[in-house]
């Protein structure tokens, strides 16, 4: 399984203001990388440098020793899928079974369609994902949370090492947000690594591994939950009053916002 | 439905499509001014004219009058039907037709200046083609020179450069000998199929077997190509190279069709709808059903506009007035959809 990991990593979207400055993260196989981070210092934006799509100003993005942006789109779709926050999938006219085959796409060459077995991989995932019964739906009848669901099953055929997620739990209700992490749990478990961006630090607290905290100046901070998740620390991220406490009810610590 | 059952209900609507395509391809070889029976259309059909020591009547219109016009139609009708489909999928927009990009009204611009500078046929064609590529590529500096990408951009660029060769067609209109040339310009932009040829067909064949072979190919990555600019690039796809092949081949099949037969609209916003309809909106689908639609919709069209009246009706006419009803259906069954 490769490894993920940024060097110096520097990007702005203009040349005056850099939004992420001297980024050092590693992502390793099995691991779950929580980003967390006020809006707008650029979370999203380090996915998409994570996965190719931007070009750093500075310092690089390495898959496995390879600059990731230089990678073919192909190569780099075989190794890193990206579950962006904003998808078409409801806008789309497809079938659950037609949208999940897109995932297939870096496998196949230009001229090349699904083949058999694509078919019977989407079915797979489905099952995995205990929904095999939206196979044949529209994508644009599906609940926000089948939706989700399903944007991730399309990441899955893929066949990925390493998935990043853009706020996958973002306008889902309870049920599907504990659905959803334990999906990244047993994903993880299965030897994925994986990276997600979160405006819920009990998220990060859940899924305990590794947490990275984005500042406001494009720094990032990275370390194990248990060191990363504590009032002072979210209290100067987010610029508000946050406590953190352990709750024995819960058997955790639980992040609680004061007015 | 299993998908498996979808593929063989998808194979029966493309046998259907097809066995109805050809009866009516001979249905068009027997009607018209001359209405030739069965055998004598079958007969002559089968006895090439080339060969034939003392052609007949019947030879002579099946060879060298319908048959043209009849491939000419069938493969307008692909050509339009699949750069439509292709434009609607990668502009994420089910309006689109394929004079998006300005294509349609620069080639009425080449094919106008031919016809005022007293043209024959085949300049006429030859100013429409290199016309309508010069007018999509004028579309396309417009992104370039903003060093955008967004899909809007060329939209906008399409509709402004679309307005600048409207109104030069205006002008060259205005200059125009009033009493022959506005004629032809006016005739050549509602579209006739009544002056297809050989030499014409032969010389545009080769841009819609390839350029339409290449769609065709392609279909699965027309159905990638949908996704978000971010998404689809996430999923593996070279975004701004297949986009680019995309677009040539569908300028490049649209710019054929209107350099043969001037501008026929309609054909490639609603046979699109119809084989998206009948194909679950996949694109892997409905591209070929799409091929084949428009083939058997011009041709229908094509044989009512030399059929239904002593003189010609010309297309633009007749796929308007039953484009638009139809449209509406389609609009109403897709109701939940809008």
């Amino acid at each position: 399984m490769p490894t993920l990991a940024t060097k110096a990593l520097t990007y702005g979207y203009t040349k005056a203001k850099m939004c992420l400055n001297d980024i050092n993260l590693t992502i390793t196989p099995g691991q779950i990388t929580t980003i967390l981070g006020p809006n707008g210092v650029g979370k999203s934006t380090l996915l998409q440098l994570l996965c190719g799509l931007l070009t750093p100003v500075s310092g690089s993005v390495l898959l496995d020793q390879q600059n990731v942006s230089q990678l073919p789109p192909a190569k780099r779709a075989q190794a890193i899928a990206l579950v962006p926050q904003m998808t078409s999938i409801g806008a789309l006219p497809y079938t659950v079974l037609d949208y999940l085959l897109l995932g297939k796409t870096a496998q196949l060459g230009l001229f090349q369609k699904p083949r058999e077995a694509d078919y019977d991989q989407a079915q797979q995932v489905l099952g995995e994902l205990n929904a095999s019964d939206l196979l044949n739906r529209e994508c644009q009848s599906l609940s926000g949370g089948q939706m989700q669901l399903v944007t991730i099953g399309k990441a899955l055929m893929q066949a990925p090492q390493i998935m990043l997620l853009d706020e996958p739990t973002a306008a889902l209700d309870y049920r599907n947000q504990v659905q959803i992490l334990k999906l990244l749990q047993q994903l993880a478990d299965q030897g994925l690594g994986i990276v997600l961006t979160s405006h819920d630090p009990n998220q990060a607290v859940l899924l305990k591994h590794h947490v990275a905290l984005v500042d406001r100046t494009g720094h990032l901070e990275v370390g194990d939950m248990s060191d990363m998740i504590n009032s002072e620390k979210l209290t100067k991220i987010y610029g508000t009053n946050l406590h953190v406490e352990y709750v024995a009810s819960c058997q955790r610590l639980v992040c609680m916002i004061t007015l | 439905m299993d998908y498996r059952t979808q593929q063989r209900k998808y194979h029966g609507i493309m046998i259907g499509t097809l066995v109805v395509l050809i009866m009516i391809f001979l249905g068009a070889l027997c009607a018209g001014r001359l209405l030739l029976s069965w055998p004598d259309m079958w007969q002559a059909l089968t006895h090439p004219i080339w060969l034939a020591k003392a052609p007949t009547t019947a030879m002579t219109v099946i060879w060298q009058l319908r048959l043209p016009r009849i491939l000419g139609a069938c493969l307008i009708g692909f050509g339009l039907s699949l750069s439509g489909g292709a434009y609607q999928s990668i502009f994420q927009n089910p309006l689109v037709s394929p004079d998006l990009l300005g294509v349609t009204t620069g080639a009425s611009v080449g094919a106008a200046v031919a016809i005022l500078a007293h043209g024959n046929i085949i300049a006429i064609e030859i100013c429409a083609f290199v016309a309508g590529i010069i007018t999509v590529s004028l579309t396309m500096m417009v992104p370039a020179l903003l060093k955008s990408s967004n899909n809007l951009t060329l939209v906008l660029a399409g509709i402004v450069v679309g307005g600048f060769m409207t109104a030069i067609l205006g002008l060259l209109k205005y200059l125009a000998d009033p009493e022959s040339q506005l004629q032809d310009i006016v005739y050549w932009q509602l579209g006739s199929l009544a002056k297809v040829n050989y030499q014409t067909l032969l010389a545009t064949l080769p841009v819609f077997i390839i350029a339409g072979g290449i769609l065709l190919a392609l279909r699965f990555r027309l159905n990638v190509l949908s996704l978000s600019p971010t998404e689809a690039l996430a999923t593996g796809v070279n975004l701004k190279f297949e986009r680019m092949i995309v677009i040539l081949c569908a300028t490049l099949l649209t710019a054929a069709a209107v350099a043969i037969a001037g501008t026929i609209g309609w054909v490639g916003l609603i046979i699109p709808h119809i084989a998206k309809l009948l194909t679950q909106q996949n694109n892997q689908r409905a591209l070929p059903l799409m091929g084949l639609l428009g083939a058997l919709f011009l041709l229908l069209i094509d044989t009512l506009a030399r059929t239904l009246s002593p003189g010609e009706i010309p297309l633009g006419i007749l796929t308007g007035l039953l484009g638009t009803p139809f449209f509406i259906g389609i609009l109403f069954k897709q109701r939940g959809r809008l």
